[in-house]
């Protein structure tokens, strides 16, 4: 925790100081008392980390019915093929990120794709995956795969990404 | 002859109220359930202005956002003179009261522009018909900005109802820009509007700080759900929660003393208690399936909150302990996103009816399911802090605004014409 308020203070320290250099003459008033001035808000970004370079293997995309975590046969087949994929490449790790169609809540949608992720995830380990090779994170519906609201767009949104990372 | 009488007056009580009754329940659902005040608006003077023209026009201006202001709130049935020629409903410069009460006024909104010293000034005041004397006045700075008509709208809705107005509220909501979505600011009607973060990722779920100081949001900055808050007034952010897995559906407690949340570190989405101060983490669900977005009750001391426990998302009543779980909702197979009306009776959420998603409210007692829009997917509920209104996001035009109307469904009206903005948050009266 303590790791995270340092690195948290020191982005703010850097942010503001960015901030000042390039916008010396902001004046410090109550913004929400001036809606004409628009200050924009110090932003907290960490600084780019440098990555591992990611395996260049390819897994294909788990997808799921509406409302549902659950695995279907074609998803189990795919999981399948992609625990004998990880048994060839020891040094590789996996980040599932799970996905939702356009359609209800944001919030419920976020715990959805986790679900989703978590279903994957499951499967995985009682192939045999190690739990310490597998990551989940959930994106709801914030980040569709195809634009367009119709049954065969949000089908392809409703989705766990399978993405390699290094370990 | 006497018992003929009482019964005749019987059956027409009886008949009346048959024909009436729908009459009766559909004002009450088309307005509001309260009395509400017939408020003569008189044309502008301004003999006195001649030489100001822009004051004039300014006037002009912050009357139209007053008028909007006063018949919005739902305190006033707005009654216009049927000529805005200067003079009309006056007689030798003064209010002709008989013309006001024939149009059916009972009190008068009377705007001058009058010229003291060398300033020009917007004096309203409000004269009532029955008691015959003024029961309002004050002077403004006739600048034509919105903050200040916003403020004389709620100054007068205070002195006439003796009630909080909400024409000086804000509302934050998230504005997709690319790939990414920015918090926005917007007065309650739209106006004003400015940008909030430049994250340059995904920001979502605002949820107002009691006092209106902060907001608490879930920032996707680090690609993944980290619940952060934003000072309002120095513009800095701290981070609130970071846990393993989930942090989203931020709400904080009326008393501002905790934050309910949910966080999927002990392995699902189950919703917690946290104190920003003490950083004491209290888990209240507890369950195998997704529970999230809490909103509290106006006394503290229940959350409604949302859970696919049966199979489906459903909505569900907790105490703040974690107890008394009790489902509220059993129509149809997806309700979620409630949000505790600040009166304390009803529960705004939306409810999956025929394919598309609409904001209904019901009763805390389950009864009373409504629903409220009928046009595209409407989501994303948040009350207006004196529990009279509604804002939410509409795809109705084909793209995603923020709408706001009143608690019975009525007025509904854009007040976004940027496409992709969702998840509005109204704020409080401060």
């Amino acid at each position: 925790m303590n790791k995270y308020f340092t690195v948290i203070a020191m982005c703010l320290v850097l942010a503001l100081g960015f901030g000042c250099t390039k916008k010396q003459t902001v004046k410090q008033e109550e913004p929400i008392k001036q809606p004409e001035v628009s200050i924009p808000a110090p932003v907290a970004t960490p600084p780019a980390e440098t990555q591992p370079a990611a395996p260049k293997i390819e897994f294909k995309t788990i997808f799921f019915a509406f409302d549902s975590y659950s695995l279907n046969e074609e998803g189990k087949a795919l999981l399948n093929q992609a625990g004998g994929l990880l048994r060839s490449y020891p040094e590789v790790a996996l980040r599932l990120e799970g996905h939702c169609d356009e359609r209800g809540t944001a919030e419920y949608n976020l715990a959805l794709g986790e679900k989703r992720a978590n279903a994957v995830r499951e499967y995985l380990e009682n192939l045999g995956v190690s739990r310490s090779r597998l990551s989940t994170v959930s994106f709801g519906k914030e980040k569709p795969a195809v634009a367009g609201n119709d049954e065969a767009s949000w089908a392809r949104n409703r989705r766990v990404e399978i993405v390699p990372v290094a370990k | 002859m006497k018992i003929k009488y009482v019964l005749l007056i019987l059956l027409s009580t009886i008949l009346c109220q048959n024909v009436f009754g729908r009459a009766d329940v559909y004002l009450k659902l088309s307005t509001s359930e309260r009395r509400q005040l017939e408020l003569g608006i008189a044309p502008l003077q301004a003999q006195d202005a001649k030489d100001h023209p822009e004051a004039i026009v300014n006037a002009q201006k912050m009357l139209e956002i007053i008028g909007d202001d006063l018949a919005f709130s739902l305190y006033f049935k707005l009654v216009y003179p049927p000529s805005l020629l200067e003079g009309y409903g006056l007689k030798k410069g003064r209010l002709d009261i008989g013309a006001w009460q024939m149009l059916g006024a009972r009190q008068v909104l009377i705007p001058e522009l009058k010229q003291e010293k060398k300033k020009v000034i917007l004096k309203l005041s409000v004269f009532d018909l029955g008691i015959q004397r003024q029961v309002f006045s004050k002077d403004f700075e006739p600048d034509g900005s919105r903050a200040a008509a916003h403020a004389a709208s709620d100054l007068i809705i205070k002195n006439l109802s003796g009630e909080d107005g909400v024409s000086s509220t804000k509302i934050a909501f998230s504005l997709k820009s690319g790939k990414n979505k920015e918090l926005m600011l917007a007065d309650y009607d739209g106006g004003g509007l400015r940008a909030l973060t430049n994250f340059n990722s995904i920001n979502i779920s605002p949820d107002w700080q009691p006092g209106g100081g902060a907001l608490a949001f879930v920032s996707f900055y680090r690609n993944r759900t980290d619940i952060v808050s934003l000072n309002l007034a120095s513009g800095q952010t701290a981070i609130i929660s970071q846990t393993e897995g989930l942090n989203t559906s931020p709400a904080w407690s009326p008393d501002g003393k905790s934050l309910a949340l949910t966080l999927s570190k002990d392995g699902n989405a189950e919703i917690y208690l946290l104190s920003p101060e003490t950083k004491e983490l209290r888990r209240l669900t507890n369950s195998w399936a997704i529970d999230c977005s809490p909103s509290w009750s106006p006394n503290g001391r229940e959350l409604v909150f949302n859970s696919d426990r049966p199979g489906s998302p459903q909505l569900y009543i907790m105490d703040s302990e974690g107890a008394n779980i009790r489902r509220l909702t059993y129509q149809g197979g997806y309700n979620t996103s409630p949000s505790w009306s600040p009166r304390g009776d009803k529960i705004a959420f939306v409810s999956r009816i025929d394919g598309r998603f609409q904001v209904c409210t019901i009763d805390i007692t389950g009864d009373n399911f409504v629903q409220l829009t009928y046009e595209g997917d409407n989501e994303d509920p948040s009350w207006s802090p004196d529990g009279l209104h509604l804002c939410f996001s509409s795809s109705r035009t084909g793209s995603h605004q923020i709408w706001r109307m009143h608690w019975d469904g009525s007025a509904q009206q854009a007040i976004t014409n940027n496409g992709g903005s969702y998840m509005p948050a109204w704020g409080p009266v401060q």
